[in-house]
C-alpha cells in the first residue's frame, strides 16, 4: 500500500517538474514571438558612430590621367598623340558589341566630317588669333584647348 | 503521505497558474507594444504633414487616445522619426526626409542671364526653362524654341541651389561648404562606390571610360582653390548599364563628346563649384542632371547634342558660338525623388519633401 502510494506520489512530482519544465520553456518561445520588432541591422546612429575616414583613392586605377602644366598637351599633335592612345585603349577594353554602338553611334557620311573638322580649323585659327593679341584672354584658351581636343577626337574616334 | 499528494498538488497548481500569469503578462505587453506601434505611426503621418505643408513640428509628448508620441526630425542624418508609447511600452518608426529644390521641376535652371550668341546656334528645350536674370539672342542665324514659353525674371529660389552650411559657421553657400559637402557625399557611401582625388595642384583630370567605373557613385575631385582646375569627361564613365554616376569638382568640368551608347538606365551627372562646359563634334547624348554653382555654357557643339535631364546653374547659361544645335529634354527622376548620387546632399531645407525608406528604429 504504501509502496503505491509512493508510486503514486513520485508520478505526480515527474508530472509537475514536466509541466514547470514545459512551462519555463514555452514562456520563452512565447516572449521571443511576442518581442517587439527589431530591425535586423539596426545602423548604429551615424552621429555616434562617426563618419568613416577618407581615404584619396589612385586615380590610375580607374585609368584616370593627371596632367599639369609641364605635361598637359599644348599643341595640336600633342593632342592628337594623347586621344590616338587612349582611343586606341579603349577599343581594345571595351566589349567588341559596346565599341560597334560607338561606331554605329557617331557614323555618318565621311563628307560631314571632313566638314566637321575643317570647322573646328576655322575655328581654332579664329581662337589663335584672338589669344596672340591678347595671351592673357582665358576664354581664348579655354575654347582653344576645347576645340583641339574635338578636332583629335574627330580625326581618331572613327573607324575607317 | 496526505501531505506529500498536498503538496505535489500544491506545486502542480502553483506551475499552472505561473505559466498563466505569464502568458497573460506577454499577452498585455504585446497589446500594449502594438498600440504603441501604431500610435508612433500616427505620428509619423502627423509629422510628414506638418513638414509638407513647412510648418514646425510640436514638441513634448503630444497625447494620441491613451498613449502619446514624441516627434524628433535631425536634419543632419536627414531623420524624422516617432516614439508612440502606451502603458509605458515605446516603439519607434523613422523615415528619411528629402528636400527635392525647385529647380529639379525644370529642363532649365539659370540664376542670371540666359545667352544665345552666334552663327547658327539653334537650341530647343521641352520642358520648363525659369531665368532670374534676362534672356538675350543674338547672332546670324541663331534661333530657340522653348515648350512651354521661358520665364524671366523669376525668384532665385526657383532656380538655383545654395550650398548648404556644411562647416557649420552660420553661412551657407561657401566654398568651404562645397569641400565638405563633397566629403560628407564620399563619407555616405561605402569606399567601394567613390573615387576620392586629391588634387593640390590643381592638375587637370581626365575621366576615360574604364570598367572600374561601373560601380562608382560618386567621383570627387578636390583641389586647392576654388574654380581651379578642369575635369575632362571624354565620352562617359563606364559605359555600362545602369551607370549612375555623378561626378564633382572643385574646379570646372568639360563634358566632350557626351556619348552614352544604348546603355539602358544611365545617368552621368556633374556638380562643379566652377564652371561647366560641353563640346561635340558628333552628335552627342546624354542623360544628366548638370549643376554649376558657376556657369554652364554648351559650346563647340559642331554636331548635333540632346541632353536629358536637369541644367542648373547659379550663375549664366551661355550656348555659344557657332555650329552649336543643342537640344534639352527634361526628365523628372530627380523630382520624382530619383536624385543622382550626392544630390540628396545639395537639398537644404527647402524644396519639395520627399519621404522615403520607412523602417523601425530605435
Amino acid at each position: 500500500m504504501i509502496k503505491k502510494i509512493s508510486i503514486f506520489t513520485g508520478s505526480l512530482l515527474l508530472i509537475a517538474a514536466a509541466i514547470i519544465f514545459y512551462s519555463s520553456r514555452e514562456s520563452e518561445k512565447l516572449q521571443k514571438e511576442l518581442a517587439p520588432v527589431q530591425q535586423k541591422e539596426q545602423a548604429p546612429c551615424e552621429e555616434a558612430r562617426g563618419p568613416r575616414t577618407l581615404t584619396p583613392s589612385n586615380p590610375a586605377d580607374y585609368g584616370i590621367t593627371l596632367s599639369n602644366e609641364f605635361n598637359a598637351p599644348k599643341t595640336q599633335q600633342e593632342w592628337d598623340t594623347l586621344m590616338q592612345k587612349k582611343i586606341s585603349e579603349l577599343r581594345t577594353n571595351v566589349p567588341a558589341e559596346r565599341w560597334q554602338q560607338v561606331q554605329q553611334s557617331i557614323k555618318e557620311d565621311p563628307k560631314k566630317t571632313e566638314e566637321s573638322i575643317k570647322k573646328v580649323d576655322a575655328a581654332i585659327e579664329k581662337w589663335q588669333a584672338v589669344l596672340k593679341k591678347d595671351p592673357a584672354n582665358i576664354e581664348a584658351k579655354q575654347n582653344l584647348e576645347q576645340l583641339m581636343q574635338l578636332r583629335s577626337i574627330g580625326k581618331y574616334l572613327p573607324e575607317r | 503521505m496526505v501531505y506529500v499528494i498536498i503538496a505535489t498538488l500544491t506545486i502542480l497548481g502553483s506551475a499552472l497558474i505561473g505559466r498563466s500569469i505569464s502568458e497573460n503578462s506577454l499577452t498585455t505587453y504585446h497589446a500594449n507594444s502594438t498600440r504603441a506601434f501604431w500610435i508612433a505611426e500616427a505620428g509619423l503621418n502627423s509629422a510628414i504633414n506638418f513638414l509638407s505643408h513647412n510648418q514646425p513640428l510640436p514638441g513634448g509628448q503630444i497625447s494620441f487616445g491613451s498613449g502619446t508620441y514624441q516627434l524628433n526630425y535631425s536634419i543632419a542624418t536627414s531623420t524624422l522619426s516617432s516614439t508612440g508609447t502606451f502603458n509605458g511600452v515605446s516603439r519607434t518608426v523613422q523615415i528619411t526626409v528629402s528636400n527635392i529644390p525647385p529647380a529639379f521641376l525644370n529642363a532649365i535652371s539659370v540664376g542670371h542671364d540666359f545667352n544665345i550668341l552666334g552663327l547658327l546656334a539653334k537650341i530647343n528645350v521641352t520642358g520648363n526653362t525659369l531665368i532670374s536674370g534676362a534672356y538675350k539672342l543674338s547672332g546670324i542665324g541663331a534661333s530657340a524654341t522653348f515648350n512651354p514659353a521661358k520665364q524671366t525674371g523669376v525668384n532665385q529660389d526657383l532656380t538655383t541651389i545654395k550650398i548648404p552650411d556644411y562647416n557649420g559657421n552660420g553661412t551657407t553657400d561657401e566654398y568651404s561648404d562645397f569641400v565638405q559637402f563633397g566629403r560628407s557625399t564620399c563619407q555616405s557611401l561605402p569606399e567601394d562606390q567613390v573615387v576620392y582625388i586629391q588634387n593640390p595642384t590643381n592638375a587637370d583630370v581626365n575621366i576615360w571610360p574604364n570598367e572600374r567605373l561601373a560601380t562608382v557613385k560618386v567621383i570627387y575631385i578636390e583641389g586647392s582653390a576654388a574654380g581651379a582646375g578642369t575635369t575632362n569627361i571624354i565620352f562617359d564613365a563606364s559605359w555600362r548599364d545602369n551607370e549612375d554616376l555623378t561626378v564633382i569638382s572643385t574646379g570646372n568640368i568639360n563634358y566632350l563628346e557626351p556619348l552614352q551608347v544604348n546603355q539602358q538606365n544611365a545617368r552621368l551627372s556633374t556638380i562643379s563649384w566652377g564652371d561647366y562646359t560641353e563640346g561635340s563634334i558628333f552628335m552627342s547624348q546624354h542623360q544628366s542632371v548638370v549643376y554649376s554653382h558657376d556657369d554652364t555654357n554648351f559650346v563647340n557643339i559642331i554636331s548635333n547634342g540632346t541632353l536629358t535631364g536637369n541644367v542648373i546653374t547659379n550663375d549664366n547659361l551661355g550656348i555659344l558660338d557657332i555650329f552649336v544645335k543643342q537640344s534639352f529634354f527634361y526628365s523628372d527622376r530627380a523630382a520624382n525623388g530619383d536624385l543622382p548620387p550626392g544630390f540628396s546632399g545639395l537639398s537644404g531645407s527647402s524644396g519639395t519633401i520627399d519621404f522615403s525608406e520607412w523602417r523601425e528604429g530605435s
